[in-house]
């Protein structure tokens, strides 16, 4: 193992930050933490950084104890949502600035700086102060100062944020290619569940200071550990319908499904269940079936290359994609089927999935 | 129209500012007979630099002159010295509860206080230490006057200074003392310079405890020197204007040199960049 948490716990006041939280990650593994804000992610981050202390548990990098070690000590960089460059250096001292303080030789920082502002295209820019630069060259700063002295960890806090959209997308690649190439074990924390979904080898999601789920992405999208998780992963997220079991039936105002034989053995005793289902796992069609169920459209949403298709069922609202050019107006009568195969069940008080 | 009012408005105010240093001025050059004519002259006299010439000849002015340039530069560099690193601390390290705030305001009632308060006990002390007609007693108060004023503004510049910055530098490598050296100095320059003036112009003018901790001519500064015009037989008026031009002369050199830097020290902060 490269990099293990365990049981960190963590209080600001009377406020409980972190709580019994342990993941580890494996060498060049690209770790996301995921969550709403205030859910104690950054604050994870900064304990495994040294920037703050936890006030119990323990963070360890390549079997080493560096729980108590200084910032510096712990051969950890870190890149900050706001860049944090220099702002008295130009953009090569900021590069070089790792380098520097480890008194390393003049000849080998400006090689250095030389070769990893060629890799990330900075060359131009190596005389220009920090202000002169744009959003995303600042960025590419802040990586290029990180990787200079090839760490033990990457910390990330929100690097992409600060980026406007088209850019944040380009260098989230840019930046998945890089972690790939330099094989280090990295930390990434957002509140942006696609950024988590397309970085992570696994996501970490937390809320309210604990550790809700931590797996890959593609079990975290399809096996969501509990309610929470279920509805943050996901977008469209995961429809969740709250209901009563009744002798082998899901049943809701306007929805009625038979659960599989599978499906029955997890929920088991339980009564008060919640129905989950992703919406690529409804079908929809404007004329009517047998064994379909009737809703009304509320809203269609055109995307281009799909259709999300917003139904009113009673009370509730339902949406699920649709192949695109699928047509239907406000209002307007329409049919759906539920892949029964696909439906995930939550307990409605614990929250707990039922599998 | 309006324009011209204010024009006015602002010769005015110049006029008054100003009034004061050329009636200064013109009385260190002007003879005996010349300095209470009436109507007062103006312009129309005959300069002379014998007030001048007498104060360094006569009255050791520029030993005077020497003290006051080693006493101030002393305790603003002992100031600074302590206080960037004193407000660093209050500003960036962990405190259990608001002691943080506690410190800095009792810091702050130090300054609060009259000088005049502690001059009995500085006066004990400093003899007790032999330190009592020596430049570095002087030094000493004076320290112990700016020091506050210095934390001060300085925990004002350093809590505008993004925290990520220094975090940054401390996972790039660098330790507390480097990170305050070499990352938060350099950012806060101009705001030093500017703390750094004031304590100069506060140190040359310092009167008091250099009047009473410095009964002989080993440590007598310019101030003092200049009171020392006024006897109890006659007040001589062109020797202590003389010597007032030339003390007023730092305090200008140091408020051109830093101006820069005043203005932009004084409102750093008001725009966060």
């Amino acid at each position: 193992m490269s990099l293990q948490v365990e049981h960190i716990g963590k209080r600001f006041g009377e406020k409980e930050a972190l709580r019994g939280v342990t993941l580890e990650a494996r060498d060049g593994e690209f770790v996301v933490l995921l969550g709403p804000s205030g859910c104690g992610k950054s604050t994870l981050l900064r304990i495994v950084a040294g920037l703050e202390e936890a006030d119990e548990g323990s963070v360890r990098l390549r079997g080493r104890d560096i729980t108590h070690f200084e910032p510096r000590r712990r051969d950890v960089a870190m890149v900050f949502q706001g860049y944090a460059l220099y702002p008295h250096m130009t953009v090569a001292a900021n590069i070089g600035f790792p380098l520097r303080v480890r008194h390393r030789p003049a000849a080998e920082i400006s090689a250095e700086v030389e070769r990893i502002s060629a890799r990330l295209g900075l060359t131009h820019l190596l005389r220009n102060q920090p202000r002169q630069l744009s959003g995303g060259e600042r960025q590419r700063v802040a990586l290029a100062r990180a990787i200079i002295r090839r760490p033990q960890a990457f910390l990330m806090d929100e690097p992409l944020s600060n980026l406007d959209s088209r850019l944040r997308i380009d260098m989230r690649a840019e930046l998945k290619h890089l972690q790939h190439e330099l094989a280090v074990v990295t930390l990434y924390v957002t509140h942006d569940q696609v950024e988590a979904m397309t970085l992570a080898s696994r996501i970490a999601i937390l809320k309210e200071g604990r550790l809700q789920q931590y797996d890959t992405p593609s079990e975290v999208y399809r096996r969501p550990a509990n309610l929470f998780v279920a509805g943050f992963v996901g977008s469209p997220s995961m429809n969740l319908l709250p209901g009563v079991l009744e002798s082998g039936v899901f049943l809701r105002a306007g929805l009625c499904v038979e659960l599989t034989a599978e499906q029955l053995a997890a929920v088991g005793a339980r009564r008060e269940i919640t129905l989950g289902v992703r919406p690529e796992d409804i079908d929809f069609s404007v004329i009517s079936h047998p064994g379909w169920t009737t809703a009304r459209v509320w809203v269609t949403e055109d995307l281009g290359n799909e259709t999300l298709i917003r139904l009113a069922i009673d009370d509730a609202h339902v949406t699920l994609r649709a192949p695109a050019g699928v047509r239907a107006d406000f209002d307007s009568p329409a049919w759906f089927r539920i892949r029964r195969e696909r439906i995930l069940f939550f307990d409605s008080h614990t929250t707990e999935a039922l599998r | 129209m309006k324009t011209l009012l204010k024009y006015a408005a602002a010769l005015l105010a110049v006029a008054m500012a100003l009034a004061p240093i050329y009636w200064l001025v013109t009385i260190s050059l002007k003879r005996e007979i010349d300095q209470f004519a009436s109507p007062p002259l103006w312009l129309g006299f005959t300069p002379t630099f014998r007030h001048y010439a007498g104060i360094f000849v006569h009255d050791a002015f520029g030993r005077y002159f020497l003290n006051s340039v080693i006493v101030s530069t002393g305790s603003t560099m002992i100031a600074i010295g302590l206080g960037l690193p004193a407000a660093y601390g209050l500003v960036r390290f962990r405190w259990p509860r608001d002691w943080a705030r506690g410190i800095s305001f009792w810091i702050l009632s130090n300054r609060m206080l009259p000088p005049i308060v502690t001059i009995v006990p500085l006066f004990l002390m400093l003899r007790q230490v032999r330190l009592l007609n020596s430049l570095i007693g002087l030094i000493l108060a004076d320290t112990g006057l700016n020091l506050p004023f210095v934390i001060w503004m300085m925990r004002g510049f350093i809590e505008d200074l993004p925290r990520e910055i220094e975090e940054a530098a401390l996972l790039d490598g660098e330790s507390r003392m480097g990170v305050l050296l070499r990352i938060v100095l350099p950012l806060v320059r101009p705001g030093l310079a500017a703390t750094a003036v004031f304590c100069l112009i506060v140190a040359w003018n310092e009167f008091l405890f250099a009047l009473i901790l410095s009964q002989t001519q080993t440590a007598m500064t310019v101030p003092v020197g200049i009171a020392g015009h006024v006897t109890q037989y006659e007040i001589q008026w062109g020797a202590m204007s003389a010597a007032g031009v030339v003390a007023m002369l730092p305090v200008l050199i140091f408020a051109a040199a830093a101006q820069r830097y005043f203005v932009r020290g004084l409102s750093l902060g008001a725009i966060k960049g």
